[in-house]
């Protein structure tokens, strides 16, 4: 009855949340992403059962993906990370009249009874039909099937234990740390030990052994006796928790005043993207995968493999200097919607606010810019082809971003991840980003087959100039168009907040 | 600055938020707007701000219409909720923006928040907090006084005695008081505070259904007795409760 109640009111909260209830586009896009990675999960087992029975003749498909489990049960691990905790779902609930182990009890059965926890199964059970049914028959599918679903809720246990211990005390981090680095210390000098016992335990589930199901079990009722136990001390933590209040250094970017009114609204977009848990991973994120491109377009760029993959070598640099402006100024306007009656009531400030965002994006491109340049200087990659991407970027690829202005108009909440809800903001967006990836490397792709790629750079940097050059009309034009849909904008940011 | 509303109409589907055929508020006047919830204050304040589309008719601030022209905006000064705040940013920074988008330069944006110290309390100027971890009384200070840096001739407040502390509310009401008849701006408050609005307002206007329903001269607290016979709760309102 109560795990009905609870359940219901989370239902009515997902369905009824203002960014998912008003976004029609954010309802297909999540269940257009399920249905993606199930399709994907169907894929990989009917290709791992494949690839096991081709690569590894010696021994029988099941038993390689067995000897593998364990991986599988860390990447799942490291999934849950998005989810939330029951000590964190228990406050609305708190002072009803029922007692508070009760309540608690209820959201860990639901952590075991989630949905999630068979997602899975769409990679193990067509795994199973293909390499177990000829030895085990259906009934060892079935057997295989529940023994992973088991094992995922003992992980899912497992998971919400773990969490709720560092969200008490960073420390904990070593509790995973220890054991996932322990099992792959034992693997690595045991002669594969690990795999081997995943692989017996495996093999259980399929014949339907008693014991090995037993050992789960013990493992889920354990697991959860322990969640239950640290629970208590977990809400109080949950109900005190604040963000840590102080600022430890308050940057004044003073070198922005050279640029007026634009140079505050600069500081602000800069202040946007490194104070907000949102803004600040997407960041430190890209820079990450952008140095991570850059190091291999390093180390790649000989003149045969350029030759023979060009497609990735764009891919590479586009990546590299489009990334910050996907990631960020795609969702122009969705962040400011946070605060835009304050920036409305200002005269001109819309003005401002575009000008400082297109000013600091194509500032940022000096960071890819310094990425790329030494495999031009040292590698194979010309200093035209670079800064021909590098003007395309500042010229074509960011003011097409900026449009996105016109059509973002779901608030995105800036204390979420970047897959976290209202982050996507519509249809606009998803296209408007996969032509500012996939456009550049087209249109260099078809320059390189028509002329050759020096010209190709040149005409790039020509383009991109006239994008810069002509920057006060087209940015005026937006906010133009901007101004005359901003009542419509306004409410729908309003009402999405 | 003197306003002037005209025909102006405002719906949510079956529902009239604002309905109001004429209205003029002269300049130097404080006008105090009070009303039940959902009588219609903050959606009337919306549309003088032009943060709302009019269904019909319009709002002239110094006869510019408010839709049509930005003009007003370097004069008119405003606070409605925490979404006119930055709240990424420390409350220093805040002022410095806010004050550097009106022209002002750090010195003499210092200058004018150093007005608001006592207000303050010594919990926001300095303070390295960003203004998201302040608590309500707090952002509702530092909006109000971002409002006032600039001096406007017109200062637009919704609720401003909300989440303040006693100390602080009476500090408003004086901060208010002293900076009308000091710059002589038009100052329009909305407040379900009925002492404060009577102690502060040259003339109140009460709300109702997006009506205005009874515009009161309010001086020497002359509106206060009618204010309250209208919000009282009445032998009538009982009874047609208990037969609910």
């Amino acid at each position: 009855m109560l795990l009905k109640l609870i359940r219901h009111n989370q239902h009515l909260a997902e369905r009824r949340s203002p960014i998912y209830d008003k976004n029609r586009y954010a309802k297909v896009l999540v269940h257009l992403f399920a249905a993606f990675w199930a399709a994907y999960l169907v894929f990989i087992g009917v290709s791992l059962s494949i690839a096991f029975k081709e690569g590894m003749p010696h021994r029988e498909a099941y038993d390689s993906l067995n000897g593998g489990l364990p991986l599988f049960l860390f990447i799942d691990f490291l999934i849950r990370f998005m989810l939330p905790l029951p000590a964190q779902e228990i406050r609305p609930y708190l002072l009803l009249p029922i007692p508070e182990r009760k309540l608690m009890n209820a959201l860990l059965l639901q952590v075991g009874l989630k949905l999630f926890n068979l997602f899975w199964l769409f990679l193990f059970i067509p795994f199973g039909l293909l390499t177990i049914t000829r030895f085990y028959g259906l009934g060892g599918v079935i057997g295989y099937a529940l023994g992973i679903w088991l094992l995922m809720v003992m992980n899912a246990y497992w998971s919400v234990l773990v969490r709720t211990l560092m969200r008490l005390h960073v420390g904990w981090i070593l509790l995973p740390a220890l054991l996932y680095g322990g099992l792959l210390a034992v693997e690595l000098l045991a002669d594969g030990m690990v795999s081997r016992t995943s692989m017996t335990l495996g093999d259980g589930i399929i014949r339907w052994s008693p014991l090995v199901y037993l050992a789960i079990l013990a493992g889920i009722v354990i697991l959860w006796h322990l969640n239950s136990l640290i629970q208590h001390a977990a809400i109080y933590h949950e109900l005190s928790r604040k963000e840590n209040a102080r600022v430890k250094h308050v940057s004044g970017y003073a070198w922005m005043d050279r640029f007026g009114e634009t140079g505050e609204y600069m500081r602000l977009e800069l202040k946007l993207i490194f104070r907000n848990k949102a803004t600040s991973t997407n960041f430190k994120t890209l820079t990450v995968i952008l140095l991570l491109f850059a190091l291999m377009l390093f180390g790649m760029t000989s003149d045969d493999e350029l030759r023979q993959s060009p497609f990735i070598v764009y891919f590479y640099c586009v990546y590299c200097f489009c990334a910050y402006g996907v990631a960020i100024l795609s969702r122009v306007m969705a962040y400011e919607g946070n605060y835009l009656d304050g920036i409305m009531a200002r005269k001109g400030s819309l003005y401002s606010l575009l000008k400082g965002k297109y000013y600091l994006h194509c500032l940022l491109l000096v960071i890819p810019l310094c990425c790329i340049l030494p495999s031009a200087i040292w590698g194979d990659l010309t200093i035209v082809f670079v800064f021909g991407m590098c003007f395309f970027t500042a010229g074509i690829t960011l003011p097409m971003l900026l449009q996105l202005a016109l059509f973002n108009d779901k608030t995105a909440p800036l204390t979420a991840s970047l897959w976290g809800k209202g982050q996507w903001n519509s249809a606009y967006q998803s296209v408007t980003v996969a032509a500012a990836l996939f456009l550049p490397i087209l249109f260099n792709k078809l320059l390189a087959s028509l002329l050759d790629e020096t010209t190709g750079g040149v005409i790039c940097i020509v383009l991109g100039a006239a994008g810069i050059l002509t920057q006060p009309l087209w940015l005026k034009a937006t906010c133009r168009q901007l101004m005359k849909k901003r009542y419509k904008m306004m409410e729908s940011l309003r009402n999405t907040k | 600055m003197k306003i002037r509303i005209e025909q102006l109409k405002k719906c949510y589907g079956e529902k009239t938020a604002v309905d109001i055929p004429e209205y003029h508020i002269a300049q130097g006047e404080m006008l105090g707007l009070v009303g039940n919830n959902g009588a219609g204050k903050t959606t009337l304040f919306r549309l003088t701000l032009d943060l709302l589309k009019a269904d019909s008719g319009r709002v002239l601030i110094d006869n510019t219409d408010v839709s049509r022209n930005e003009s007003w905006k370097e004069t008119t000064g405003a606070y409605m909720d925490e979404s006119f705040l930055i709240d990424y940013l420390t409350p220093d920074e805040y002022f410095q923006f806010i004050g550097k988008i009106y022209g002002l330069d750090k010195a003499t944006i210092d200058k004018r928040t150093g007005r608001f110290d006592r207000f303050m309390n010594g919990e926001i100027k300095g303070e390295k907090t960003y203004i998201r971890n302040l608590s309500a009384g707090n952002r509702q200070k530092v909006g109000i006084i971002a409002a006032m840096m600039h001096n406007p001739s017109l200062l637009i407040l919704d609720e401003p005695f909300n989440f303040l502390d006693p100390t602080s509310q009476s500090a408003l009401k004086f901060l208010l008081k002293e900076y009308n008849q000091a710059t002589n701006a038009t100052i329009l408050v909305s407040s379900h505070n009925l002492l404060h609005t009577v102690d502060i307002s040259t003339r109140i206007a009460l709300l109702e259904h997006g009506s205005i329903i009874r515009d009161l001269p309010n001086e020497n607290g002359a509106a206060e007795k009618e204010l309250e016979s209208y919000f009282e709760w009445k032998e009538e309102d009982i009874s047609s409760e208990k037969e609910d």
